[in-house]
């Protein structure tokens, strides 16, 4: 298991993200809008679950996953702002080709719950 | 022109894309990344946040005349990027289609060095809803 994260998501932090990423839709920042939407409410950005299951595995992997990293994931449920979340990464596999080493890491993000929030798949060298 | 009369297949015109120093820390700062230095290298998914973010408004899609939501994301890094480097973003509409009411897009995006050189890409399935 890599080391996971957890950590809960707040309004502020989703304001503070929409400024750094650049994407103020209004679903995660206009409360009047959101209420509007099959959600109800504000939700965080799918980027901004991401990153930290890019966090996760930058800790894990610093040189080869910024170099070589692969991931591939979907997006299940919103996360809204106070709810805790939990990253997880498991290595599922280890595969080697030409000397080459790389592991298949199941990469789950799920609520206290235990809803799904994210699910997939993340490829990273080992060598 | 509006998402829906977008053929698959359409390229975007290119777009330069700089994340400088207090930018990609400030990214570094609102996800809560400490797993990078930030003013030395910039986290690897704010390069495809800011591509995503930049596509989102290309299309008009963040006015809030319609509902998007992120529905699926690959991403491959093939070296990390610097604060301040210049990058180029080439985006293709991979499919574009409706499906009950919604629209799925997927957009995908190469991000290429001032060397001509891929440094990551990825690819982004969003659904669009009226509200």
């Amino acid at each position: 298991m890599l080391d996971s994260i957890n950590r809960t998501v707040t309004q502020a932090q989703v304001e503070a993200y929409a400024d750094a990423a650049g994407d103020h839709n209004p679903i995660h920042l206009d409360a009047a809008f959101a209420a509007k939407t099959p959600f109800g409410k504000r939700i965080a950005h799918g980027m901004l679950t991401l990153a930290m299951v890019s966090e996760m595995l930058t800790s894990a992997y610093p040189n080869n996953w910024a170099s070589g990293g692969h991931l591939k994931v979907r997006f299940r449920a919103p996360v809204f702002p106070g709810e805790t979340i939990h990253v997880t990464g498991e290595v599922k596999k280890v595969t080697e080709s030409d000397g080459v080493r790389s592991a298949e890491i199941t990469i789950g993000v799920k609520k206290d719950d235990g809803e799904d929030v994210i699910t997939g798949q993340a490829f990273v060298q080992l060598d | 022109m509006p998402l829906q009369d977008l053929p698959a297949g359409h390229k975007f015109p290119s777009e330069s894309l700089i994340i400088t120093e207090t930018e990609s820390a400030a990214y570094a700062d609102a996800v809560g990344d400490t797993s990078v230095e930030p003013v030395e290298r910039v986290p690897s998914m704010a390069v495809v946040a800011a591509g995503l973010s930049r596509f989102i408004k290309h299309l008009g899609l963040a006015n809030g005349t319609v509902e998007v939501v992120h529905a699926s994301q690959e991403a491959s890094f093939k070296r990390p990027v610097t604060p301040g480097e210049g990058l180029e973003i080439r985006a293709t509409l991979k499919s574009n289609a409706e499906r009950r009411g919604s629209r799925f897009a997927t957009v995908e995006m190469l991000f290429i060095d001032e060397f001509g050189k891929e440094v990551a890409t990825a690819s982004s399935l969003i659904v669009v809803n009226a509200t």
